[in-house]
């Protein structure tokens, strides 16, 4: 199974060559967790960032106990400032 | 010291031009550029004055680095009375003018009366002449400073100018240096207007002393290297955050109806990186202001095949492109998701003088009017004013820049156009400056910076985003947007750039560029307590002027509509339960007035 996740902010700078639009499709097995998931995401172990799961900000504390599904619709954001 | 220890008045009235020692005491309680502003244009002017009459100051002010070996040292401000909002107006700008106006030996410039003719006013160091300026009025920024860098055939000559909108008093014109950078917000423009003053061409060759210029560099170059995370914003610039504020739901769409925009792929980073189908790159290239080292200006190019652009090969040449804010308010704010177009509008910004935000809030402002029948086609000349129009946006701009038709009316501001068609509910403003790209009700932090801050809506004057994107709650949003105001205000006096704040560089980083600017004098303590004395000056003007609690609001739409989506769903703007807590944490009484051991304590009695 595929779901693409979406990475902006900062963080696209960390994605392979060919994700500048921020998409990053990733494949996953049955019953694995939101937590499983980001583990294998290039980002960087330095910045920080935050999660939204189907609209709804994520703790880290919960990552494990979400399971992932193809129509799940996951963004990671770095925080940033100013404009 | 960095300090010139000098200022220029200019008297427009009497055409006097006479140089003064700067006030040293004062110097050493608000540091320079806004705090020290600020603290002229309120010992010297009453803030109750007309904000467009003679009696109105105009302070171009620099700070203690600019114009030395800093990253970033190229700031300086416009202080004056502001006329979108009848509050202190405080714009800040880079560039190149500002340490130009260092180097020729100026800590500040003060502007005072009104000339009865067109003038523009030249320094080359001493030599200060204010010279007649009727071939450049009634000109653009880019006529003007072509046509007096012809003159003077000094290609380090830098100028800073009014366009068409600041001759028409458009109450959010701006003052535009180096083409394409601008002290943008509050209509300082409309004021230098209103003055008959064109435009300030400075040539500067004294430098700036520092009395340990070895340890001055040694502490530059050990802050400089801790600018470590500055790829992400030279690449993308701030436009980087629209992709994040769309996740999020805090991209105010269509005059903040929506909290998140469907066109954002074809505003943001990327869709400006990649060719379109006539391979056509929006970007060119990144741009620094003086001594910047992290470059996060856009130079771009609109495709010259675009209807906004089809004829006019004046404007197939690249200039200052989308930033963050304009791609919000130009594009999202009014449901446009056209890049070119918006690239577009921003160009006549800098053109013709007037600041991107408020342009697109009070367009905005308009096209929910058109949406509910409050204006007609009838109203607007017969443009169909509808949200996501690229070629109403197109037009309507044109007509605002050149004070024509129905732009006369978006040239007042949202706050003043939608009071006159029926519904000021629907100005998306504070104090009358509309908002910035950032929606109160996810980021509740933002909602109370907006309320609370002396110049109005305003994304620049607080720093609650980390605490923001973390929580929805309101817990400790109080304290961070209060010691956040006090440490920009200091920033903001120093010379120095916000964003090395976002690239690695933390407090302590400014603060060591200070001390070794200002003479070793200068900590952490020192640093906030500067900062809250200039706020609480700046709020001591704005009562003064005749503003009070009731102007520490937020628009109905924040405070009773909830946000439909992302992480603010369900929400409002909590700012009702934030700002008692946010009065007795600045030493304020319950009316928002500063209580008078908190002036004693802060030297302001």
């Amino acid at each position: 199974m595929q779901v693409t996740v979406k990475i902006f902010g900062k963080l696209r700078h960390y994605m392979p060559a060919g994700n500048s639009a921020g998409n990053y499709p990733i494949n996953f097995d049955l019953g694995e967790s939101l937590e499983q998931l980001i583990t294998r995401l290039p980002l960087p172990k330095d910045r920080p960032y935050l999660v939204l799961h189907n609209d709804n900000k994520v703790d880290t504390a919960q990552f494990s106990s979400i399971q992932i599904s193809e129509t799940d619709d996951i963004i990671v954001l770095a925080p940033v400032k100013g404009g | 010291m960095s300090w010139q220890q000098q200022i220029l008045r200019v008297n427009l009235t009497s055409g006097s031009c006479d140089i003064e020692p700067l006030n040293m005491s004062w110097a050493n309680d608000y540091l320079g550029q806004r705090g020290l502003g600020t603290k002229y244009l309120l010992e010297e002017m009453d803030p109750a004055v007309d904000s467009l009459s003679a009696e109105n100051k105009l302070i171009f002010a620099t700070g203690p680095l600019t114009g030395t070996m800093a990253s970033t040292g190229g700031r300086w401000s416009v202080i004056t009375k502001g006329p979108l909002t009848d509050a202190i107006a405080c714009s800040n700008s880079g560039g190149k003018f500002g340490a130009e106006l260092k180097l020729a030996g100026y800590d500040l410039v003060i502007i005072e009366g009104k000339s009865e003719t067109p003038v523009y006013l030249h320094i080359e160091n001493e030599k200060v002449t204010l010279c007649d300026a009727s071939e450049i009025w009634g000109k653009t920024v880019w006529e003007t400073e072509g046509l007096l860098q012809k003159k003077y055939s000094d290609p380090l000559m830098r100028f800073a100018s009014i366009g068409q909108a600041g001759e028409d008093l458009c109450r959010y014109a701006c003052i535009v240096n180096d083409l394409h950078r601008a002290a943008g917000r509050s209509g300082v423009g409309a004021v230098m207007g209103s003055k008959n003053l064109k435009s300030i061409g400075v040539r500067g060759t004294v430098g700036v002393k520092n009395a340990n210029p070895e340890h001055f560099m040694k502490t530059v170059n050990a802050v400089n290297a801790r600018m470590n995370d500055r790829e992400g914003m030279s690449r993308d610039g701030t436009l980087d955050m629209i992709d994040v504020t769309n996740s999020f739901g805090s991209l105010p769409t269509r005059n903040n109806r929506q909290v998140r925009f469907e066109g954002t792929e074809k505003l943001n980073p990327n869709a400006m990186q990649t060719p379109n189908k006539n391979g056509h790159t929006n970007l060119v290239t990144n741009g620094a202001c003086f001594g910047c080292t992290i470059g996060c200006g856009r130079i771009c190019k609109i495709d010259p095949t675009h209807f906004s652009v089809k004829d006019k090969p004046e404007y197939h040449k690249a200039s200052g492109g989308l930033e963050y804010e304009s791609a919000y308010a130009l594009g999202a704010a009014c449901g446009v998701d056209d890049i070119d177009a918006a690239t577009y509008a921003g160009f006549l910004c800098n053109e013709y003088g007037m600041d991107p935000i408020s342009l697109g809030g009070s367009i905005a402002a308009a096209m929910e009017l058109f949406d509910i029948g409050a204006i007609t086609e009838k109203d607007t000349g017969g443009i169909k004013l509808e949200f996501g129009s690229a070629r109403a946006l197109v037009t309507i701009s044109e007509m605002t820049a050149r004070s024509e038709g129905f732009g006369k009316d978006i040239a007042t501001g949202s706050k003043r156009l939608t009071a006159k068609y029926g519904h000021p509910e629907l100005s998306m403003s504070v104090k009358g400056q509309e908002f910035a790209g950032y929606d109160g009700r996810s980021m509740q932090g933002m909602g109370l910076a907006y309320a609370t801050n002396n110049r109005g809506a305003c994304h620049m004057r607080a720093d609650p985003y980390e605490s923001d994107f973390d929580t929805t709650e309101i817990e400790g949003k109080a304290a961070i947007v209060k010691n956040s105001q006090d440490e920009i205000s200091f920033i903001d006096s120093s010379g120095l750039c916000l964003f090395p704040g976002g690239c690695g560089w933390t407090l302590s980083d400014y603060l060591e560029l200070v001390d070794g600017a200002c003479e070793g004098s200068w900590d952490m303590d020192r640093l906030k307590q500067t900062g809250e004395r200039i706020w609480n000056l700046e709020r001591q003007f704005n009562l003064l002027a005749g503003l009070s609690k009731a102007d520490d609001t937020l628009p109905k739409r924040i405070l009773e509509e909830p946000a439909e989506l992302g992480t603010g769903k369900g929400l409002v703007c909590r700012l009702g339960e934030m700002l008692p807590e946010y009065y007795e944490l600045r030493g304020w009484d319950e009316d928002g007035r500063p209580k008078a051991d908190t002036l004693t304590r802060l030297g302001l009695n």
